[in-house]
């Protein structure tokens, strides 16, 4: 038999009852006459079985996959309308460049010139280390504020009544 | 436009994201994403990867809302869209992930092997042995082939709707899911 004559590959929609009614009728009385076909038949129909018992994948946490869709999008959005704006970019680029500039221009390195600097500011802080040694009498200057108050307690004019 | 169960229809629905109706879009990803991330799972094999393709595709449909033909039917258009993705990725993968994936596939092995409930867990593991073997034969399947059987057997679409869906002609999905039936047959034969 001429091999080509044999509907192979309709014998998957055969057993899935996928045909036209003509061409199913032309399927079933090959597979009288022909031996090899259903053969062919039967291995399908063993393998469509095998394939449709593999079961589903654990499904994933459906709120938590939107969520993340969600999210996805409206990612996608900001990056999309950041793209189209001109302003955008423009003002972008131009922040960056300045920031750029800003960061690696070489800036004119002055030698430390600790030597001359130091005893100053070792003066400056032992004057201040000497006031604070002596805190207690500074903070009695504070009473000096009141002292005028003080002495005029003993002048109030008692006629004033 | 609504189904004969007086449901609102997907191209309805997609008319509507199209014109950037958020609820629309979430009805839609809520009647799809079983789908789309279990046909991914199948061609992909992998929970995260099945997770970010399949949300990849509802972003890209999202996305070219507005080009869709009102004559063609949304789900056709999403499982394009989607065995698209899916097909580039394992592509991509082949190139620089194969080591990743092969323990993925193990790792994957290991977890389905998890202790049986049903009572004779030596009926368990023979049927989980073979469900490996099954998915190591689809998985050897060459893509358009792989999708092809996935699409026809999970979904239970017509060849027609294959066709449609590899934007290739009827004939060639039959050739395709003839091979793929006959490989299977070949490998998975005792």
């Amino acid at each position: 038999m001429n091999t080509n004559t044999h509907p192979e590959t309709a014998l998957v929609p055969y057993l899935r009852d996928q045909l036209e009614p003509d061409e199913r009728a032309r399927v079933a009385a090959h597979l009288e006459t022909c031996a090899g076909c259903r053969q062919t038949l039967a291995d399908a129909r063993v393998v469509l079985a095998q394939l449709a018992g593999i079961p589903a994948p654990p499904e994933p946490d459906w709120g938590r996959y939107r969520a993340e869709l969600r999210a996805r999008l409206e990612a996608r959005r900001r990056g999309a309308h950041w793209w189209r704006r001109p302003v955008t970019i423009a003002v972008s680029t131009g922040l960056a460049a300045a920031l750029l500039l800003f960061t690696v221009r070489p800036t004119p390195v002055e030698p430390p010139s600790t030597a001359s600097l130091t005893p100053i500011d070792e003066t400056a802080l032992g004057a201040r280390l000497d006031m604070l040694k002596h805190y207690d009498v500074v903070q009695r200057l504070d009473m000096l504020d009141e002292l005028e108050t003080v002495r005029n307690l003993d002048v109030v004019p008692v006629g004033g009544r | 436009m609504s189904s004969e169960r007086g449901e609102i229809s997907d191209e309805a629905l997609y008319a509507r994201v199209a014109a950037r109706d958020e609820a629309a879009f979430d009805r839609l990803v809520e009647r799809y994403q079983g789908r789309a991330y279990r046909l991914a799972w199948s061609l992909l094999r992998n929970p995260e990867d099945a997770r970010d393709v399949s949300q990849e595709a509802f972003l890209r449909v999202y996305q070219s809302a507005g080009r869709f033909r009102g004559d063609a039917r949304f789900s056709t258009w999403f499982y394009r869209v989607l065995v698209n993705l899916c097909l580039d990725h394992r592509r991509r993968r082949r190139w620089w992930q194969q080591p990743v994936t092969q323990d993925r596939d193990e790792d994957e092995a290991l977890v389905e092997r998890q202790p049986a409930r049903e009572p004779d867990p030596g009926d368990r593991l023979a049927e989980e042995e073979t469900m490996e073997q099954v998915w190591e034969a689809v998985h050897r399947l060459p893509p358009q082939q792989r999708a092809a059987v996935m699409l026809s057997v999970h979904e239970e679409m017509s060849t027609a709707d294959i066709a449609a869906v590899l934007d290739c002609a009827e004939a060639t999905v039959r050739v395709h899911l003839h091979r793929a039936v006959q490989a299977l047959r070949r490998k998975l034969k005792p």
